[in-house]
């Protein structure tokens, strides 16, 4: 039973961070129909701004909340900005070509940005700081989930409502469900669609910097080449939920969390990716457009 | 897909006829200003990383202020060129949608005729390349040094590779992003076969290509139903399992993979031993040269050949043109009564074929495999070749392939600096010539009535590039 | 047409110059090869052995050079991968290099192995596949890290020492990882009357975002210890984890675990950890000598194999200079194999194998944030 409650909790900690990552591929592929491979790249990125932000403040004297706070805003800044300037040059001269094109313009961007930090920080794995202070509840809740657990399942929970909230209360929330039915229409209607993309593009980069600062604390340690593997399995999350939904992301990950996480817990974790993946082509040959994406008709 | 292109042309202004001098050094200095603000830009944009160096072993952070001005100036430098170009090229694709729309070439615009190159169109010029092309790969191992042979067994590995994975995606446009896992299930084979039973690489050839097509076969299944990026994460899902089952399983030796795999035979004969002492001392081989690459080196390059030959054929097949079909529109073409199942499986399973050849030979060639050298980044590799060479075209995917596997080694020059370079000139290739490096033609027929004049209909064939 | 013409004649254009890109040999320098791990996500470990490298050749040139020439370092990545390697390998080999250090991991090492062929000496510094070795394959391999089979019986011996009944192996997946585990369990079994159980053997995907899962089960088994096959990095994640869930059982590790980035990134986690490895010599003169040179160059800290490779390098000179040539391999062989070289590591020789005899190899515990030698 112990086994059982835990591997429950490490699955809805990995789903979390999965969906915090799988949001940005999603919101982007909702928008222009791209695989931003570079975006796990971003995460790294977070990461490592955030680590250097905290040496920086805490050399400074600042500590506790405003330490994580100040933190985890510089790192959302910086990776909007780096996903901003991502688009710019790699994907915008790239519109309305074959879709295959800005898929490799984003490959080919991935390895830049994993080189690049190599190159100006450090190739060897950097020890992280525990940037999140004790929390008040966490007594009750030690014997279950760890501060970083629960510290990254309340932030995917946050960002998730504040992310619904953006997309259903604001005039960019509406111009980008506009664009993400129909651009050409959208367009018409007044849409300024390279600022929509671009919006997209800065908000998942920030979704991005909390998970890498977050996972940061969590593992303790980073390395340039952090961002592949978790971008790898965000997006298969983002596409099992069905990719361009918001609510698919987070349940796709969630499954893809829980999945791995009883898989290893109960078969063996030689063979936790397997099941995951075996999962995955199961639940896609049975919903061809994922869990929550909507089956389109095509019409001749 | 293709029609999209003229829609959303970047219309640069078009050149002012008679431009004065005011206006000229009114943009040169509209540039200048663009390139200093971006310089500014990604000053900013590297300060923590670039300018913040955490220093693991103090524990603190370096403050080196001293790269900002290099970074700022090399920021300067690119975007200058990087708009220079960017504006070039969107100056060409208007030209080029306006010379296909019947109108006459644009003011300023030097057309094609006017281009030296138009020499290398003439057919002598043009056989005598490919006569020179041939001859020169031909007599690579009689002049090259061992390592440009190894290079060149890799290339040609790839442009196998290529080839094979441009039927699935390029052709019949599925896209596949466990292209891997076929080239490891061909390398597998023949190293178990070779371990276990003690099979020979003549034997494991065509067993390790029907390895690799059953398994494209077996993948065909699931995915029939799943079109675009679903289908594509399920071939990365597939090769992971593939993978990760290769690393589990105990009788493939796991993560520690298969040692002494050996050279294929040629006809028993011992080739460094008898055959090399009777070139070397005549200067027709380098001293240190291997003799058994050299001969898996001819093995891959008739392998080559022979996929050109077969890729061409399948491509001007009545199966081909369903792949075609395929790509171009699900829905049409099952309305026109092709099998979209069928096409799809073999679409799958040919694809698969030349992945397995080609891990036969490279198993052979490396002599030692293991599950590392088929991931995921291993598939993303292939799949850059065909998209970087141009989707669909033979000349372009083989291009493609001796680009991205040479660049690479080229770039060992710059040591730390190779894969930087590397992914930039990835973006920057496809940022300027998405379609690829050598777009493949769709065979258009013009009727010209000045081409009747003497010439059968058949010649109307537009210059290449015609249509994306 | 155009386009493919012309793209093909810079092709060929491009091959001519590639071709012409390797200088005939210089007599003056004496030319070492290191292939390994430059760039990729195990460049940390190649860089180690590369800094050892340059601190040994750094020393040598001070001290007039090898057989009177200046020693220059020709290094070629390998970023881990089989084939990477054989390129990397084949381009040392084509300039006529005979004397190589490297590669970084075993398996990158098989493939360039059969390509240098019989032709040059390879003394490697990380790679530990007890294969490459006992195969008789590699008759000019030699290295200077320990093998995993030696490091699995003192981590038995450590076991029954303290009294530990229920062990869990985990490992990376990777191949330095999983064998270390599977020999750990070889030697587990082979030892029946020692009454130590292998209640778990499971592996985590190094990278992973969370271990939480490996962690819960290791939790539920109750073992009193874990063998850990593996690197130090993908070790202290582990132990935090570990911790954070409660879970007291004692991490054993091997050489890969031995690095004070152990200690810095696992913090009060990894107090109580034991590792195989070299001993510890880093107070030596000619350690702090070493240390002191790496410093003057570089930022970065020296990594877990820094003092292995130098010790590498320095063997490979020694021998050189006694055989008096760079050019005949047996008799270089002869003296790595039978004069003993004191290196940075200590006295070091070769056994006809290939593997190090006589440097030193002990157990350590982390006692208050530093490594600090244990005794059985």
């Amino acid at each position: 039973m112990e086994l059982f409650l835990n591997l429950c909790v490490s699955g809805l900690t990995k789903g979390s961070i999965y969906a915090l990552i799988a949001l940005g591929y999603t919101m982007v592929y909702g928008i222009i129909a791209l695989i931003n491979f570079a975006h796990g790249e971003i995460y790294m990125i977070g990461a490592f701004t955030a680590l250097i932000f905290s040496m920086a403040l805490g050399a400074l004297g600042l500590s506790g909340w405003g330490l994580l706070l100040a933190c985890g805003l510089l790192a959302a800044v910086y990776c909007a900005m780096y996903g901003w300037t991502l688009e710019k040059i790699a994907y915008k001269p790239l519109r309305g070509q074959s879709r295959l094109a800005p898929l490799i313009s984003a490959i080919g961007m991935s390895i830049f940005l994993q080189n690049y930090v190599q190159l100006v920080q450090t190739p060897n794995f950097l020890a992280y700081p525990d940037l999140i202070p004790p929390l008040p509840f966490a007594g009750a809740l030690s014997g279950v989930a760890t501060k970083s657990q629960v510290a990254i399942v309340a932030a995917t929970a946050l960002s998730m409502i504040a992310l619904t909230l953006f997309i259903k209360r604001t005039r960019m929330g509406l111009a980008m469900r506009a664009v993400s039915q129909d651009p050409t229409m959208a367009r018409l209607s007044g849409v300024n669609i390279d600022r929509v993309i671009s919006s997209t593009f800065v908000i998942g980069s920030v979704f991005a910097a909390v998970g890498g600062l977050l996972i940061g604390c969590a593992t303790r340690q980073i390395d340039s080449y952090q961002g592949f593997l978790a971008g790898m399995k965000a997006f298969t999350a983002a596409v099992l939920g069905g990719i361009g939904s918001v609510p698919g992301a987070v349940i796709g990950s969630l499954i893809l969390g829980f999945s791995e996480s009883f898989a290893a817990g109960y078969v063996s974790s030689d063979y936790e990716d397997v099941v995951a993946f075996v999962l995955l082509i199961l639940i896609l040959t049975l919903r061809p457009d994922g869990i929550m994406g909507s089956a389109t008709t095509q019409k001749v | 897909m293709a029609q999209d292109t003229q829609e959303n042309l970047p219309v640069p202004p078009p050149p002012a006829a008679g431009a004065v001098p005011v206006s000229a050094f009114r943009r040169l200095l509209g540039e200048l200003r663009a390139a200093a603000l971006s310089a500014v830009w990604f000053s900013v944009l590297a300060l923590p990383l670039v300018v913040f160096r955490i220093n693991s072993a103090s524990g603190r952070i370096d403050y080196l202020w001293g790269r900002l001005p290099r970074l700022a100036a090399a920021a300067f430098l690119a975007t200058l060129t990087w708009r220079f170009l960017l504006r070039r090229v969107g100056f060409s694709r208007v030209r080029r949608a306006v010379v296909e729309a019947g109108g006459p070439p644009p003011e300023g615009a030097r057309g094609p005729e006017g281009s030296w190159l138009t020499l290398l169109d003439r057919a002598p010029a043009k056989r005598a390349i490919l006569a020179a092309g041939a001859l020169l790969l031909l007599s690579i191992p009689f002049w090259a040094t061992p390592y440009v042979v190894t290079v060149m067994i890799t290339a040609l590995i790839y442009i196998t590779l290529g080839l094979g994975l441009n039927i699935v995606v390029g052709v019949a446009g599925l896209l596949n992003l466990g292209y891997a896992a076929f080239f490891a299930v061909g390398a597998y084979t023949f190293a178990l076969l070779h371990a276990n039973l003690g099979l020979g690489f003549w034997a494991c050839l065509p067993l390790g290509a029907l390895a690799a097509t059953l398994l494209g076969l077996l993948l065909g299944i699931p995915i029939l139903r799943l079109s675009g990026d679903y289908l594509a994460i399920v071939t990365l899902g597939f090769a992971e399992i593939v993978r990760l089952v290769l690393v589990n399983v105990g009788f493939t030796n796991g993560p520690r993979g298969i040692r002494n795999i050996p050279p294929p035979s040629l006809l028993g004969i011992d080739l460094n031993g008898s055959v090399k002492p009777l070139l070397v001392p005549r200067g027709l081989l380098h001293a240190d040269m291997d003799l058994n690459k050299v001969f898996i080196y001819f093995v891959i390059l008739a392998i080559v050949a022979l996929t050109v030959a077969c890729v061409f054929r399948l491509e001007n097949s009545r199966l081909g043109r369903a792949w075609l079909a395929l790509r171009e529109d699900e829905v049409a073409c099952q309305a026109m009564g092709i099998n979209r199942t069928r096409a799809k499986l073999t679409a799958f399973a040919l694809g698969s074929t030349w992945a397995g050849l080609a891990g036969v030979v490279f198993a052979s060639q490396i002599t030692f495999i293991n599950p590392q050298s088929f991931t995921f980044l291993t598939s993303v590799m292939v799949l850059s070749i065909v998209v970087l060479g141009g989707m669909g075209s033979i000349p372009g995917v083989m291009i493609g392939a001796v680009v991205l596997i040479l660049l690479p080694e080229y770039l060992r020059e710059f040591s730390d600096y190779r894969m930087l370079i590397f992914g930039l000139i990835m973006v920057v290739m496809m940022v300027f010539r998405p379609q690829g490096i050598i777009p493949s033609t769709r065979r258009v027929y013009i009727y010209r009535p000045e081409d009747h004049a003497g010439a059968p209909a058949g010649d109307a064939l537009p210059p290449e590039g015609a249509r994306p | 047409m155009r386009t493919i013409t012309l793209s093909l004649s810079l092709c060929l254009a491009a091959f001519v110059s590639l071709s012409q890109a390797s200088p005939a040999p210089a007599q003056e320098t004496l030319k070492i090869g290191f292939g390994g791990a430059l760039l990729g996500s195990l460049a940390s470990y190649g860089l180690s052995n590369l800094y050892g490298i340059e601190v040994a050749i750094a020393k040598a040139n001070a001290a007039g050079g090898v057989l009177g020439r200046q020693v220059e370092l020709v290094k070629e990545d390998d970023s881990c991968d089989p084939a990477l390697a054989s390129s990397a390998a084949t381009k040392l080999a084509s300039q006529g290099i005979r004397l190589i250090l490297g590669h970084t991991c075993s398996g990158a090492t098989h493939s360039a192995l059969s390509v240098y062929g019989g032709k040059a000496i390879v003394v490697s510094s990380s790679a530990t596949d007890v294969y490459l070795t006992d195969s008789g394959d590699n008759p000019y391999f030699f290295r200077t890290t320990p093998r995993d089979d030696a490091q699995s019986s003192l981590q038995v011996r450590l076991l029954k020492a303290k009294g530990f009944t229920r062990v869990a192996l985990l490992h990376d997946k990777g191949d330095y990882g999983k064998s270390l585990a599977e020999l750990a369990e070889a030697a587990i079994k082979a030892d029946p009357a020692s009454g130590i159980t292998v209640a778990l053997v499971e592996g985590v995907t190094s990278g992973q975002v969370s271990y939480d899962a490996v962690v819960a089960k290791v939790k539920d088994a109750g073992v009193d210890a874990i063998i850990w096959g593996g690197y130090y990095n993908d070790a202290s994640k582990l132990a935090i984890n570990l911790r954070d869930r409660g879970v007291g059982a004692v991490i054993i590790g091997a050489d890969g675990l031995y690095d004070e980035r152990y200690v810095t990134m696992g913090g009060s986690a990894v107090e109580g950890s034991f590792a195989t490895g070299q001993s510890d010599i880093s107070q030596s003169a000619a350690a702090q000598e070493a240390l002191a040179i790496h410093r003057k160059n570089h930022t970065e800290e020296t990594g877990t194999y820094f003092f292995y490779s130098m010790a590498a390098a320095e063997a490979l000179f020694a021998a050189v200079e006694k055989a008096g040539t760079a050019d005949d391999l047996d008799l270089i062989k002869t003296h790595l194999t039978s004069d003993t070289v004191d290196t940075v590591m200590g006295p070091v020789r070769f056994d006809a194998k290939g593997d190090v005899i006589g440097a030193g190899f002990k157990l350590y515990e982390v006692k208050d944030g530093k490594f600090v030698e244990a005794t059985l």
